[in-house]
């Protein structure tokens, strides 16, 4: 069983535990982050080094208007035909970088999106895709690999700025506050590099639900 | 709780809202899909090159999802995330 300490991801137990409430919490706005286990493929089955993650990061739907949203390091782009063909977004408005590698639509108006990249800090649309404005009171850098959106509060969400930490907003991007350091590594503590963010629609019993991270170290767990 | 334990990157993670207990981890090792929040995994098959590095998912319907590799191809799943066809 691992040892947990405060503001690190610590441990080696299962979602199923930590759901189950053991060893799971958060104080003073510092989470306590756990590494979930997850089966991996016996050396006889991995196809060795995969390819290199170079363009496609990040990808939404819109469900009213059937539109697939693909953030690249090259740009924006959509669909409508559920990905078989795509078109370049012509994006307009404040945006201080074309790297799109996080994309986050509100569920209850897709109109509203958020996209996230490097040198992108964060940025918001409220037109559907087309205008872009700046979110991003309150972050500490402009690299912003990863955002989640929270399914039941479509106003909060985290973002995870490199070198920096973890970020919320609880008010739709206007004002961003620190939460923590994010997943390190067991024992070592090192840090790790964040690929996503994922909210959790289970509820942690402490009035939030839970967030998820991708890493470079396997994936993570904490109380949202 | 089964399961080896993992220090493999994770590209990719996905739950939808109203099935919670069902999770998606894209791994350079391929697709891992959980029906019990973590319990236990399988891998599911998709024949694609290249790693899945994000998922799409309708907010109304748990079983209709998209998922893309890093080199653009798309994938398309109209069963929560068990099988998935590639989009021509």
């Amino acid at each position: 069983m691992p040892q947990c300490r405060r503001g690190v991801w610590v441990g080696a137990i299962g979602l199923v535990l930590i759901l189950a409430g053991v060893g799971w919490w958060a104080v003073g706005g510092a989470a306590l982050w756990h590494q979930a286990r997850i089966p991996t493929a016996t050396a006889g089955e991995m196809p060795g080094i995969g390819a290199p993650m170079e363009h496609v990061h990040a990808l939404v739907l819109d469900h009213v208007r059937n539109i697939l949203w693909r953030g690249t390091h090259q740009g924006l782009s959509r669909s409508q035909d559920e990905g078989k063909t795509w078109s370049k977004v012509e994006v307009t408005g404040e945006v201080p970088s074309t790297d799109f590698m996080a994309l986050a639509i509100d569920p209850t108006n897709p109109q509203i999106l958020y996209a996230a990249g490097h040198g992108l800090w964060v940025v918001k649309s409220t037109d559907g895709g087309t205008t872009w404005t700046p979110k991003k009171q309150g972050l500490d850098g402009d690299d912003v690999h990863a955002l989640a959106m929270d399914p039941n509060d479509p106003q909060k969400l985290h973002a995870w700025v490199v070198d920096k930490g973890l970020y919320r907003t609880t008010n739709g991007g206007d004002v961003w506050a620190r939460v923590d350091d994010g997943p390190k590594v067991p024992v070592t503590l090192a840090p790790t590099d964040v690929k996503g963010l994922l909210s959790v629609n289970i509820s942690t019993g402490m009035g939030g639900i839970y967030l998820a991270a991708a890493t470079t170290n396997g994936f993570f767990f904490s109380a949202d | 709780m089964g399961g080896l334990p993992t220090e493999r990157t994770v590209y990719a993670i996905h739950s939808h809202p109203k099935a919670p207990q069902r999770l998606l981890a894209a791994l350079q090792e391929g697709l891992y899909r959980s029906e019990d929040a973590g319990k236990t995994w399988q891998k599911v098959e998709i024949r694609v090159a290249g790693s899945l590095v994000a998922f799409a998912h309708h907010p109304e319907d748990p079983t209709l999802l998209f998922a893309t590799t890093g080199e653009g191809t798309i994938l398309k799943s109209t069963d929560g995330g068990a099988h998935w066809s590639q989009q021509p």
